[in-house]
């Protein structure tokens, strides 16, 4: 049992997307499909004018609204705390992408897996990442279980220039993300929403 | 008779006839192993490489790695030092 | 072709391969995932001190560029002989026989009538052994303008100091970090993945960061405190920093300009040094109240200033010049320049001292430094100006006021390369200068050989811009020749030279173009053969450039069989210098520039064709030792480990650097004897000056002329130069934020105009105009208008990337008198007028 998850330091962050290109060829999704993104905004008039970046992914939320609304049980939460999904038996249904509060299903459309991103034939590299979809499918963030099932950290997390995403186990009372959140002021996105997510913010 | 390591480029190569070589001469200076050093055209490399008691700004002298000044003919070299002969490469453009 | 995985590849599957990114010249560690001969993955690599297993997001692409399906991938010809935008240049395959040998004709022919008619652009850093290639085929011309745009001021000036090639502060150490017009550690510049995590580290421990900028970028959101400034305009902000410590709190590291500068050398009236009979330079000795050599004065007796009369003489120490010209850039004179206030000026100048703890050391590897944990650090935006020389005296000057020059907690170095610092002893026991470390610079020449005119600018770089005003005006040069053929590697200078009209002016008079790339460009598609290179990932090289911190070599080696029939740009212009001819000079010329005459036994054979392998074989070798051949790279991926502090701090040793740079001026009174006896008028002399001051740049006084508004340039981390932006991964990431999705206007200035968000904008400068969609935003001065360089592509092959037209470099002037006298740099902002419009021309 784990309760994997991530904390996000704001105040390392430095907007790069080097997460989001990470994620793109770790799990190569189709084009404009991004299971790690930053949103950029901009904060205060001038000159008290700041950007502020926010890193998302999926919240991989402990009482997750996407499995709930799942009417197939495609969505399911593993022992190690990730919100999965089983494509064999999503039936593209699409109702965990409406329950989501932070859009972090993704639909792989009829049609998607045809092309590459330029709009003509698949790369190579296409041609071989292409087959962990299927059309007609919910697809989303899996923390990387693929990689985490080896040992290792999510591709996001493994790149990021500031080390500004950090990942652990939240039942580890002396683990990386329990200090960080005992040590700096954090919140979690949408809370509102009671999903209870394993990702969390720290203040920039 | 210092013995030295005489590595000639480019243009310089083709007027002596090799690119690198072994050469122990008569004298100890750097204008004296210039002399002892035939071209094709007849003459010896210090009728090419040296004008009015200077190296011809055209040509470059490296000793060791640095460039020998170009008044510093009198310079006395070592035993198995290595000396680069070569014509400038006035343009290397680039930045 | 790998079977299709059901299911996310594991990253224990295939192999893993290190190499070395090429997404932009700096090259941080990558390893590669190779499963059936397919690149999986690119990660960086944990094991290389440099970026420490991190990854930009542009290095992180690098898989799109491999299988980009509009690369080039076979030797084509243009069958359509009209040329120019938008021409379909009729492409067609051919073998690369019939390549080779229309290229090595045309060529060959060129250099048979005379070789300088051969305009040559070459981009390609991480091949920088290859720059050379012109030259041996008797061209000296370099018609592009890619590093003259950020380092033209800046990279002679390191070398000048330090004989470093660019710097930093110190990641380690500072506390107080003054961050102008640069976006290192943030966003951009010296190795981005490892600089990103030290200066996040940095902060994190708590050191405060201001950074100046115009616009609200990564540094300034994530920086203490953003103060917005007026492009080109800096340097009147930090002089009026240094006038504020050395004339109101008169606080500044006395001991430090005594000992480590020539800041005490006496001045004479024409501001030259003042010399004895044998040539000595002289200080004011304070012991025995007159002039005496600077040997023999110990440093305390050394008057640092003050104004003395001997024998008739009226004599300054250099640092009394720079005090008696600062003493009119008050912090209220140079607010009008900058509209930063005053008070900001002040304050943040008494940070800076406060922070840098004046007197303090520190014990290093059991030597005692000094401790200067503050330091002001910049690059381009601050610099790159028709007065660059001017900018960058002016903040290494400030940084030297408080004695932090290549101290631990100060502003250091950054050496080329893997040789470290250019220390050898100069005069009047001062570092020998070294401007010019990419190259040699050429003697004096009249009438020029090359188009640049690069014998005309001895302490200054490759000024490209200037390749319109002298072919197109060769008279008022002495040009005697017009250039009739071109080489493109690498570089598309179509794009990246000011004033576009001209540079196709001279595209358009060109007999043959031949390009080397791996995709086409708006500088490409003129080509007459296209001969295509290799990716970073099927090629073999050493790299190592500029590396802050770190130094040693990291390999790049093929990871998967190249695609299609590609050559290394190495083994064309080697079978390119075989058929004209002049392999022997060519191997020669890498014999020189890959250190191999150092060490004979690893010379080339003049007369033979060695592979890249073969070469970077010996590469290795001759810097590691035989023991670290070619295969010892493939399998550790790098020699790249921590520069000691030895390397690292006061390379100059007891050698003084430049306080009173004399050898500027010097340098800039024989070339003004050498152009007055050619007959040359006008020439900018100006910036030949031994320190720098406050002076209006063309830029400002075309604001008298109407043009209202600033515009400039950036970028961030998605994307580097022109290159990436065709990039559908970058390029997507990149349209979603606000900043790339417009000409970037502050809301208010925006509201005066009747301009909101979305509507159509035309900026005009005085060298052309251009159209794009405006985007208001709080994040920028109110006077400045700012363009990303994610929009400036006006030709894309990529059906996933749209032009957006708004082609930033049609505003710049390329002329002379937009550029640097003293070191060609350019002026990279613009005066513009903003009108609405009713939408872009190119939108339809």
């Amino acid at each position: 049992m784990a309760r994997l998850g991530m904390v996000i330091d704001l105040k390392r962050c430095v907007g790069c997307n080097s997460c989001t290109l990470s994620c793109k060829q770790e799990n190569g999704t189709p084009a404009g499909m991004h299971y790690a993104r930053v949103v950029t905004r901009e904060v205060g008039s001038y000159p008290q004018t700041r950007r502020t970046f926010l890193p998302l992914l999926c919240n991989h939320c402990e009482d997750a609204p996407c499995e709930k609304a799942c009417p197939t049980g495609a969505t399911y939460i593993r022992e190690d705390g990730i919100v999965m999904v089983a494509k064999e038996k999503c039936i593209g249904c699409r109702a965990c992408a409406v329950s989501c509060p932070y859009m972090n299903r993704h639909f792989i459309e009829k049609g998607f897996l045809e092309h590459g991103y330029a709009g003509g034939e698949l790369s190579p590299f296409e041609a071989v990442k292409f087959g962990a979809f299927e059309e007609g499918t919910m697809s989303k963030c899996t923390l990387c279980a693929h990689r985490v099932d080896e040992g290792l950290e999510p591709a996001c997390v493994t790149t990021c220039p500031t080390e500004a995403r950090i990942f652990g186990d939240w039942d580890e009372p002396e683990g990386k993300l329990q200090k960080l959140v005992r040590e700096r002021n954090s919140w979690t996105l949408l809370p509102e929403c009671k999903t209870r997510p394993k990702v969390f913010y720290l203040d920039a | 008779m210092p013995e030295v390591r005489v590595i000639a480029l480019g243009e310089v190569r083709r007027q002596v006839g090799f690119s690198q070589r072994e050469i122990s001469f008569e004298g100890a200076t750097v204008r004296e192993l210039l002399r002892s050093i035939a071209t094709k055209q007849g003459g010896s490399l210090e009728e090419l490489l040296v004008c009015e008691n200077r190296l011809r700004g055209d040509y470059a002298v490296v000793i060791e790695g640095l460039a020998l000044p170009a008044d510093q003919l009198e310079r006395r070299l070592e035993g198995g030092e290595n000396v680069v002969t070569m014509a400038v490469i006035r343009h290397l453009a680039g930045g | 072709m790998a079977a299709t995985h059901s299911t996310p590849i594991a990253p224990s599957e295939g192999r893993w391969i290190p190499s070395t990114c090429g997404m932009c010249l700096h090259g941080c560690g990558i390893k590669v995932q190779v499963v059936d001969g397919v690149a999986v993955k690119i990660e960086g690599d944990a094991t290389n001190p440099d970026n420490l297993g991190k990854l930009c997001p542009k290095g992180n692409a690098g898989l799109a560029r491999l299988y980009d399906p509009t690369r080039v991938l076979y030797p084509m010809k243009r069958t359509n002989p009209e040329k120019g935008p938008g021409v379909d240049p009729g492409w067609e395959r051919i073998s690369w026989e019939e390549a080779y040998e229309t290229v090595a004709r045309e060529l060959g022919r060129v250099r048979g009538e005379d070789a300088r008619k051969l305009l040559c652009a070459i981009g390609d850093f991480q091949r920088i052994l290859l720059w050379g290639w012109p030259a041996v085929f008797g061209s000296p011309n370099f018609f592009t303008s890619l590093g003259n745009y950020c380092g033209g001021s800046y990279h002679p000036v390191n070398g000048s100091l330090d004989g470093s090639f660019a710097a930093i502060n110190d990641y380690e150490h500072c506390n107080y970090w003054i961050q102008i017009g640069s976006g290192d550690g943030f966003s951009s510049h010296l190795h981005l993945s490892g600089s990103s995590k030290r200066m996040a580290d940095t902060r994190m421990r708590g050191m405060k960061v201001i950074s100046l900028d115009p616009r609200c970028s990564i540094a300034s959101a994530k920086a203490d405190e953003w103060i917005p400034i007026l492009p080109g305009t800096d340097r009147a902000f930090v002089l009026g920093m240094a006038h504020v410590l050395v004339h109101e709190l008169r606080r500044y590291d006395r001991k430090f300009l005594r000992e480590h500068t020539n800041a005490p050398y006496l001045v004479d009236e024409k501001g030259f040094q003042f010399r004895d009979e044998q040539g000595h330079a002289l200080v004011w000795d304070l012991a025995v109240h007159e002039p005496r050599p600077w040997d023999k004065v110990a440093s305390d007796s050394m008057a640092l200033e003050g104004s003395y009369h001997y024998e008739g003489r009226e004599l300054r120490t250099g640092f009394q010049v720079w005090m008696d010209l600062l003493e009119s850039h008050s912090p209220e004179k140079m607010s009008e320049v900058t509209t930063v206030p005053a008070a900001t000026i002040r304050r943040i100048a008494r940070e800076f001292v406060d922070a840098a703890q004046i007197g303090a050391t520190v014990e290093i590897g059991g030597k005692m430094y000094p401790y200067r944990p503050a330091a002001l650090n910049y690059y381009r935006g601050s610099q790159s100006h028709a007065n660059g020389l001017f900018d960058n005296l002016t903040y290494k000057l400030f940084n030297m006021l408080v004695g932090n020059i290549d101290v631990p907690g100060g502003h250091l170095g950054v050496p080329l390369d893997h040789r470290g610092f250019f220390v050898s002893p100069g005069e009047d026991g001062m570092l020998k200068p070294e401007p010019h470390q990419l190259h040699p610079a050429p003697p004096f020449k009249y009438p020029p050989d090359s188009t640049h005119l690069m014998e005309w600018f001895p302490i200054g770089f490759d000024a490209g811009q200037l390749n319109a005003e002298t072919i197109l005006n060769p008279q008022r040069f002495g040009l005697e020749y017009q250039p009739e053929a071109m080489m493109l590697y690498h570089s598309n200078p179509w794009w990246n030279m000011p004033e576009t009209n001209k540079i196709e002016e001279i595209f358009r008079r060109m007999k043959f173009i031949v390009a080397i790339d791996i995709h086409l460009t708006e500088s490409t598609q003129w080509a007459d053969i296209f001969l295509p290179d290799r990716t970073f990932l099927e090629s073999t090289l050493l790299n190592c450039l500029e590396p802050p911190v770190v130094t040693g070599h990291s390999l790049r080696q093929p990871v998967v069989k190249p695609l299609g029939d590609t050559r290394d740009a190495y083994e064309i212009l080697t079978e390119l210098a075989q058929r004209m001819g002049f392999l022997d000079n060519w191997n020669d010329l890498l014999n020189l520039v890959c250190g191999f005459t150092a060490k004979p036994k690893n010379m080339l054979d003049p007369e033979k064709r060695y592979s890249a392998e073969e070469l970077f074989d010996r590469f290795a070798r001759n810097i590691y030792g035989d023991d670290h051949d070619l295969e010892w790279f493939r399998e550790h991926g790098h020699a790249v480990r921590h520069r000691t502090p030895e390397e690292t701090y006061m390379p100059y040793g007891k050698l003084r650097i430049p306080f009173y740079f004399e050898f500027i001026k010097r340098t800039g009174e024989q070339l003004r004897g050498n152009l007055e006896a050619a007959g040359v008028t006008g020439w900018p002399y100006e910036n030949y000056a031994p320190l720098p001051y406050w002076k209006n740049s063309p830029v400002i006084e075309d604001g008298r002329r109407g043009f209202d508004f600033y515009a400039i340039t950036f970028k961030e981390p998605l994307h580097t130069f022109a290159d990436t932006l065709v990039m559908p991964w970058l390029s997507e990431v990149s349209e979603k934020d606000p900043i790339h999705q417009g000409i970037l206007l502050n809301t208010a200035t925006g509201k005066g105009l009747g301009i909101a968000s979305g509507d159509w904008v035309r900026l005009t400068s005085p060298a052309g105009s251009i159209e794009g969609m405006a985007q208001c935003v709080e994040g920028i001065h109110p006077q400045v208008v700012g363009v990303s360089n994610a929009i400036t592509r006006e030709f894309v092959t990529n059906s996933g990337v749209r032009a957006k037209g708004s082609h930033f470099n049609r505003l710049l002037k390329g002329s002379l008198d937009y550029t640097d006298g003293a070191t060609g740099g350019l002026e990279s902002s613009a005066r513009v007028r903003v009108e609405k419009i009713a939408a872009a021309g190119w939108a339809h």
